[in-house]
């Protein structure tokens, strides 16, 4: 199937997405502001009885919460591997994929963020963890990862943000020509007077690169900030110098699958079919098996780690990960992460359109899994046997995470009606310029 | 370790037999009648016996003692014990039926056994006769290291803790609740592991091959567990806003009204002695007036943990200054060494050469150790080996 498409053409196909929607889109966004506002009463029960209504207790501090938390700054991490490395390494077939992973990115950070309040015992008092002059000299603790995640995230969140309306700004202007009324307005500001004059293109494309390369060390580096608020700690199964890689690529890895997730009903909702191909898919598809491959690799060093290093808390929170309480989540790592994803090793799978949202499906609950493993065994089982135990599921807190999903789909659905889905100008680069006279 | 209700105590080789778990609903049916309880695989308990503890399942005395637990008298004979004339407590054949029931119980222990986790250490005496009194300080730790350690320019709180005296009675943990104004959480909370206490008797069984009986035993240990106010604090770095801190006098302070509730400390504590607020507790009438007005009582949302009573700390230096003296040994006295029937606990200044808690430790150079030292967190509290006989 191939498709000869001009610039006309692109232009044409790419601002049909945001006519005016049907009424299936209506209802979802219905159903999702249900969710939100079920994870909103959650969160106000919760503020006002305290956070028992969720379901730790005292070895297990971290539960649900930080689980989705770490989840959602994954999914936000294949946004700007995809937009900053692949551009910067130039890779084609991200012209037509990189606008909704960037969405991805920064709706995901949307999300995240939230978390670390979301299960802070008195939020009411959350911007002490901001370094602001105070009266009595009091600052926060710089040493705490949870400071650095601070700043991390927020910074994340920042540059991405920029990015992501920067990117925009050629494929807004084109908006922006084409409507009226307070539309013209809002477009307008988001265009920032953009012309398309050659100076214009000049500055904006050396801008571009240099966005990318700022973000670019972002990628590495936020995870990495994340994961170590768990490798700084003393616990086993958390102390491990490993964390940072095996982290930045598990957020990669799900961050991909949901990528593909999004890609796939939103091609097939707007006929995009000429835009995001079957090539581009397999191209995730491949990259998936890549990311699946150094999971699965992290997986299997921690293990034979445990056990090399002879150190015996180490041994003991392994054995309890793969035989405990919890045992099938672990081992629904291995199948869900690192042995569904080894299908795209075959063509026929990765051009089957089913299966990619099989093994995306697949990916997404794994990687969740994967940090609830990490968080709830390592919490349950650690020093003293005299206080293990293990935390409860309650209505609040399984509230308050499907708060979270409903609040992610919310904003996204939001966007690919109010903005260019698929970079214009990007595919544009890559077609036959047209011909003059 | 139960607590708010009770339980049938069964031999765990039993249990495994008639494959019964922790927590699941028995019918107990005797000759005289039945009751339905959870059971509780305990190794005090002879194999082909169990035990239920009496004083349960009222349905009277007030709002605490109502409907606690289940009444274990409609089991007996009405017939008097023939040799004293009272009840006959035991010795009642029972049928044990297993009900597909569970319940979450208000236990307050995660694992009866110690896993060779060498949290509870003993001494044979042979070896402590043996063992020259140079070589057996396990308390150095391990000096090696690229940051400064604190300075204490005054003080430097300790405890020694002898867990030969130790009996286990938990009266330090009694002391403790009512010192530090410590809420007492109910049996919904304790279920899910809520409970607050400061300080605990940790309990744990261990398998051990005695030489006389040729054949294996289980004998049991138990510790007072609290926190050991380290000089490598784990939960000191993580805290995002120094709500958890050191102070000079090197305690891990902890400021409640700076907290913000990440609960990083408790999760990094190895000791997992910090307990965290999930809600407001209420002292209702007439509880209210036993709270000490010298200890603040927490709102939801943060951490606390054992301060070695630092009201009693602030008061004791605060006595000697207007008395115009040094501060000297004993003016501080914990509440948990305070009721201790055993002298088990000694508090005092490390700093002070002539103290008692640095003299226990110095005579006893061979029998201390300290909790995890492996992981050089540097505690503040020695225990002192208990002696094997």
């Amino acid at each position: 199937m191939s498709f000869k498409l001009t610039y006309t053409q692109t232009d044409l196909d790419l601002t049909q997405t945001l006519n005016k929607p049907n009424r299936w889109y209506y209802v979802c966004l219905i159903l999702l502001a249900f969710g939100v506002a079920w994870g909103a009463f959650s969160w106000y029960h919760q503020i006002f009885s305290g956070i028992g209504v969720a379901g730790k207790n005292n070895p297990v501090g971290w539960y649900l919460y930080i689980t989705t938390f770490v989840f959602w700054v994954g999914i936000a991490h294949s946004g700007t591997l995809i937009s900053a490395i692949l551009f910067l390494f130039r890779v084609k077939w991200r012209a037509s994929v990189y606008r909704s992973a960037e969405a991805v990115t920064v709706f995901g950070l949307a999300t995240a963020g939230l978390f670390p309040l979301l299960h802070m015992g008195r939020v009411w008092v959350f911007y002490w963890t901001m370094p602001y002059p105070q009266m009595g000299g009091l600052f926060p603790n710089f040493r705490s990862p949870l400071i650095w995640d601070v700043f991390a995230i927020s910074t994340y969140l920042t540059v991405s943000s920029i990015f992501f309306i920067t990117g925009m700004v050629p494929d807004v202007a084109i908006v922006r020509d084409k409507v009226r009324g307070w539309r013209k307005k809002l477009y307008s500001l988001l265009a920032q007077g953009w012309q398309g004059t050659d100076i214009q293109w000049k500055h904006y494309t050396s801008a571009y690169v240099f966005l990318a390369a700022l973000a670019t060390p972002l990628v590495i580096s936020v995870h990495s900030i994340v994961s170590w608020d768990f490798a700084m700690s003393i616990i086993p199964g958390w102390h491990s110098t490993i964390f940072a890689p095996y982290f930045v690529a598990g957020a990669i890895h799900s961050g991909l699958a949901m990528v593909i997730l999004i890609l796939i009903p939103m091609r097939n909702a707007f006929r995009l079919h000429a835009y995001i191909t079957a090539h581009h898919l397999e191209s995730l598809a491949k990259f998936l098996l890549f990311t699946a491959s150094i999971v699965g690799f992290a997986y299997t060093i921690e293990v034979f780690i445990a056990w090399y290093s002879g150190n015996p808390w180490e041994r003991a929170i392994f054995l309890y990960r793969a035989f405990g309480d919890y045992w099938w989540t672990f081992w629904a790592l291995f199948v869900c992460n690192l042995f569904i994803p080894q299908l795209f090793w075959f063509k026929k799978f990765r051009r089957n359109i089913s299966f990619l949202i099989i093994v995306s499906i697949a990916v997404t609950i794994g990687m969740w899994f994967e940090r609830f493993v990490i968080i709830t065994t390592s919490l349950a089982h650690d020093f003293d046997p005299y206080s293990w135990g293990l935390p409860s599921l309650t209505l609040t807190e399984i509230g308050i995470v499907i708060g979270s999903f409903s609040w992610f789909f919310f904003l996204f659905m939001i966007f690919a009606k109010t903005l260019p889905v698929v970079s214009m100008w990007e595919v544009k680069e890559q077609l036959e310029p047209p011909k003059v006279g | 370790m139960m607590t708010w209700e009770n339980v049938v105590e069964i031999n765990p080789s039993d249990a495994k037999k008639m494959i019964i778990k922790r927590g699941d609903i028995l019918k107990i049916i005797s000759k005289y009648g039945e009751i339905e309880l959870p059971a509780y695989d305990h190794n005090g308990i002879k194999e082909g016996t169990i035990a239920i503890s009496i004083g349960y399942g009222h349905t009277d005395y007030g709002r605490y003692a109502k409907y606690s637990g289940v009444n274990v008298i409609g089991l007996l004979s009405s017939d008097p014990n023939i040799y004293s004339g009272g009840i006959q407590w035991s010795g009642i054949p029972v049928t044990i039926v297993k009900m597909e029931k569970t319940k979450r119980l208000a236990n307050v222990s995660g694992s009866d056994y110690s896993y060779g986790r060498n949290i509870i250490e003993t001494i044979s005496i042979n070896e402590l006769i043996n063992q020259s009194h140079s070589n057996g300080d396990h308390t150095e730790g391990n000096k090696l290291s690229i940051y400064k350690s604190h300075d204490h320019p005054k003080h430097r709180w300790g405890m020694t803790i002898d867990l030969d005296k130790c009996i286990g009675c938990s009266a330090c943990v009694t002391s403790c609740y009512a010192e530090n104004n410590v809420p007492v959480v109910g049996k919904k909370q304790v279920e899910l592991g809520r409970e607050l206490s400061w300080i605990r008797i940790e309990r744990f069984f261990e398998e051990q091959t005695t030489q006389q009986l040729e054949s294996n035993e289980m004998i049991t240990g138990f510790i007072p567990m609290m926190c050991q106010q380290c000089d490598n604090a784990p939960c000191e770095p993580v805290c995002p806003v120094y709500a958890a801190y050191h102070t000079e006098e090197g305690l891990n302070g902890q400021v409640y009204n700076r907290c913000i509730g990440t609960r990083y400390c408790a999760n990094n504590c190895p000791y997992k002695v910090r307990r965290f607020n999930w809600f407001d507790y209420d002292f209702p009438e007439p509880l209210n007036w036993q709270l000490n007005p010298d200890v603040t009582v927490r709102s939801k949302g943060v951490m606390e943990k054992c301060t070695f009573c630092i009201q009693r700390i602030v008061e004791g230096k605060m006595n000697a200054r207007i008395e115009s003296r040094q501060f000297q040994d004993g003016d501080v006295v914990t509440a948990c060494q305070q009721v201790c029937p055993a002298n088990a606990i000694i508090f005092g200044d490390l700093k002070d050469p002539n103290s008692k808690v640095n003299k226990v430790r110095d005579e006893n150079r061979s029998r201390q150790y300290r909790v995890f030292e492996e992981l050089n967190t540097e505690p503040a509290i020695v225990y002192l080996k208990r002696i094997k006989s």
